[in-house]
């Protein structure tokens, strides 16, 4: 993994520094495997141990994305030398989500803030630019600090903070580690080496990227049922208490419904919720229930592909904001409590 | 929206059955988490009978739609009913829990056959509907003409289905049994306001998914069409049998029966989704590919789908009937 930044820079070799990097999860198999033949069609294939690299050429000229294995097993980066808003990476991004076997990975609210925490050892942690979405009508808030502020610039915590308190969740951040390291990062895993000490982003930031899509994969692993076994939910606690009337549940129908590959069935709508939830690609299929208006629960069905369960537990965590995911619990209830 | 004869159509039938369905599943479920999960009921509860089906001692066989089976040989048997308005159908519904009165066995979960101590039979129907359930049994027990005659009339509780949550009580009027308490520990014979939240018991009603009455079609079709043939065949088209999918329901939920994947696959040819094998009645081609994904629940695709073809056999049935009466007053006069 060390050798990504490296990599990156033998791939684009303009002498660009930037290096973006975005974490998936696949059932196990390169994500190159699940890409369309039509992408592979017009590209130049090398691979070896532990690594694909693309080779395209566009009206721009040439251009490279690699596909690097790390020490977990099914989390893979996707490593380029253009920035996660040009037209080459959002085609990246394209052939990453049409691929049915890779997932993206929506960060904890922890995982998110701890990138923050562990720079912060490093140095002062300054951010440049926010941005952030409103859960409630998926407005975006954008806020920018000029250098010449550069004194009154505030620090991770700091953002995270004024976004949840103007009802949004944090997507992206650029910062800074006083004159050691820039970069940009994202909350659907991903990151940007801007300039700095490349083995710092490499050990700290994307190592804990890895880490964290690498506890997704484990949460989402091996839940499929089994005959006369329990179901074994998944919890997405959401930041706010986004669901509280039938209308609000309508929302997540309508975003499941929009989403490609992806059908629904209602059972249940009065705000509490139960739907099935098919993926078309693979026949995985899940419940998915609110029965608290903070909280979505994703139980598998008999078919529950890692990639699956991790692409619907990103979509709707990237759409209603959520804090985390987790195995879902029961609390234990008395006899006493119900008639009271 | 009204058909051509006035009434509600067919969509909107098929839709309006597959919520009442799925209410019941839902307090089916509810009261499977109250037996098993509770603290202080679970201790006490032998076996929890989702799905029972008891043989009388002349061999009838019956199905409530639960039953509770405690440790100290009590039984609570359960129906949730509709009640219906017209007498006839409320004798049908008398004569089952009649039935059910003359349970006195029931199979623990490892078949050992015991002998009940007592055995409460429970009526649970919505919430307004329970004094007249109530009274209708009553007039019945005492009209000596009327073969409705058990120990004891059923225990009425009603459910009220809330926003965020089930409630629960028994009917609070003189001559409604009190459920049997257990010899030691709380006594709630009265059941009064039990209040459970979907949340409590939402992982029961994913695991067990149906109850005992007969799927719904609709239900099935989408249950079917979403979770069962995804997971069993991915998302190719394939070819299936009704014993197939019964086989498939019990092995993964714990029932199916063959005439409700008949019933369901029904629907599914209806709206185009399967088709029959030429010469062989029980064995289809699921056409999955026959669904675009966008856009509109799966349910309410399939009704809006087959709703308009069971207008028309409806319209057509109608018509012939009528054509019949006019035929039969041509003879008479």
């Amino acid at each position: 993994m060390r050798d990504a930044l490296a990599l990156a820079q033998l791939i684009d070799p303009t002498g660009n520094p930037q290096t973006t990097v975005e974490v998936v999860l696949t059932d196990g198999p390169s994500p190159i495997t699940y890409m369309a033949p039509r992408v592979l069609r017009d590209a130049t294939v090398y691979s070896g141990a532990g690594f694909d690299v693309l080779e395209l050429h566009d009206d721009d000229g040439d251009w490279s994305v690699a596909f690097l294995g790390t020490d977990r097993e099914g989390v893979f980066l996707v490593v380029g030398g253009s920035s996660s808003t040009s037209q080459r990476w959002q085609r990246v991004e394209r052939w990453l989500s049409k691929a049915h076997g890779v997932a993206r990975c929506y960060l904890n609210h922890d995982d998110f803030e701890r990138v923050g925490d562990i720079l912060a050892t490093y140095g002062e942690v300054e951010v440049s630019r926010w941005t952030a979405r409103k859960v409630t009508d998926m407005s975006s808030i954008t806020r920018g600090f000029r250098a010449q502020q550069k004194s009154e610039r505030p620090d991770h915590r700091d953002v995270i903070r004024e976004a949840e308190q103007n009802m949004a969740s944090i997507r992206t951040l650029a910062l800074s580690v006083k004159q050691t390291l820039s970069l940009h990062l994202r909350r659907v895993a991903g990151c940007t080496f801007y300039s700095g000490d490349a083995r710092l982003f490499e050990d700290t930031v994307v190592r804990i990227l890895i880490e964290a899509a690498s506890g997704r994969r484990a949460l989402m692993s091996g839940r499929a049922r089994v005959p006369s076994q329990a179901v074994r939910p998944v919890a997405i606690h959401l930041e706010r208490a986004v669901f509280k009337s039938r209308d609000e549940t309508g929302v997540l129908i309508n975003h499941l419904n929009a989403a490609p590959n992806v059908s629904v069935a209602v059972f249940h709508r009065n705000p509490y919720l139960h739907v099935a939830v098919t993926d078309e690609v693979d026949g995985s299929n899940f419940d998915v229930m609110i029965t608290e208006s903070d909280r979505i629960d994703i139980v598998p069905g008999y078919r529950a592909s890692v990639a699956a369960m991790t692409r619907l537990g990103t979509l709707l965590g990237e759409r209603f904001g959520s804090k985390e995911m987790s195995e879902a619990t029961q609390d234990r209830v008395s006899l006493d409590s119900l008639f009271a | 929206m009204m058909n051509a004869t006035g009434g509600e159509t067919s969509e909107e039938l098929l839709l309006q059955t597959y919520v009442l369905y799925d209410r019941y599943v839902d307090i089916v479920s509810a009261f499977h988490w109250l037996f098993t999960e509770v603290e202080g009921m679970r201790e006490t509860v032998r076996r929890f009978d989702r799905y029972p089906r008891v043989t009388l001692s002349d061999g009838r066989e019956v199905t409530p739609d639960f039953a509770v089976l405690f440790s100290d040989g009590r039984a609570y048997i359960a129906e949730i009913a509709n009640i219906p308005l017209h007498d006839n159908g409320f004798d049908g519904l008398a004569k089952q829990l009649l039935a059910y009165d003359e349970i006195a066995t029931l199979m623990d979960a490892d078949g050992t056959e015991v002998v009940l101590t007592s055995c409460d039979v429970v009526l649970i129907t919505r919430f307004g509907d329970g004094t007249d359930a109530h009274n209708r049994l009553q007039t019945r027990l005492h009209d000596l003409e009327h073969p409705y005659k058990p120990k004891s009339l059923p225990v009425v509780l009603q459910y009220a289905h809330e926003s965020d949550r089930y409630t629960f009580a028994r009917l609070p009027i003189e001559g409604n049994p009190r459920l049997t308490p257990a010899a030691e520990g709380r006594d709630f014979g009265e059941f009064a306001d039990l209040k459970v939240k979907p949340g409590r018991f939402a992982r029961v009603k994913a695991q067990h998914a149906f109850m005992n009455d007969p799927i719904d079609a609709l239900y099935l079709a989408t249950f079917l069409w979403s979770k069962v043939f995804p997971s069993v065949h991915g998302v190719d088209d394939f070819e299936t049998t009704a014993i197939d999918i019964a086989k498939t329901l019990r092995r993964q939920y714990g029932v199916g029966r063959v005439t409700d994947a008949e019933h369901a696959m029904d629907l599914l040819v209806r709206a185009g989704l399967a088709t029959q094998i030429k010469g062989k009645s029980k064995r289809w081609t699921v056409r999955r590919r026959a669904m675009r994904t966008a856009g509109e629940d799966v349910h309410e695709r399939i009704a809006k789908r087959v709703g308009p073809a069971l207008d028309k056999s409806r319209a057509v049935a109608e018509s012939k009937s009528r054509r019949k009466e006019m035929e039969g007053q041509g003879a008479l006069f």
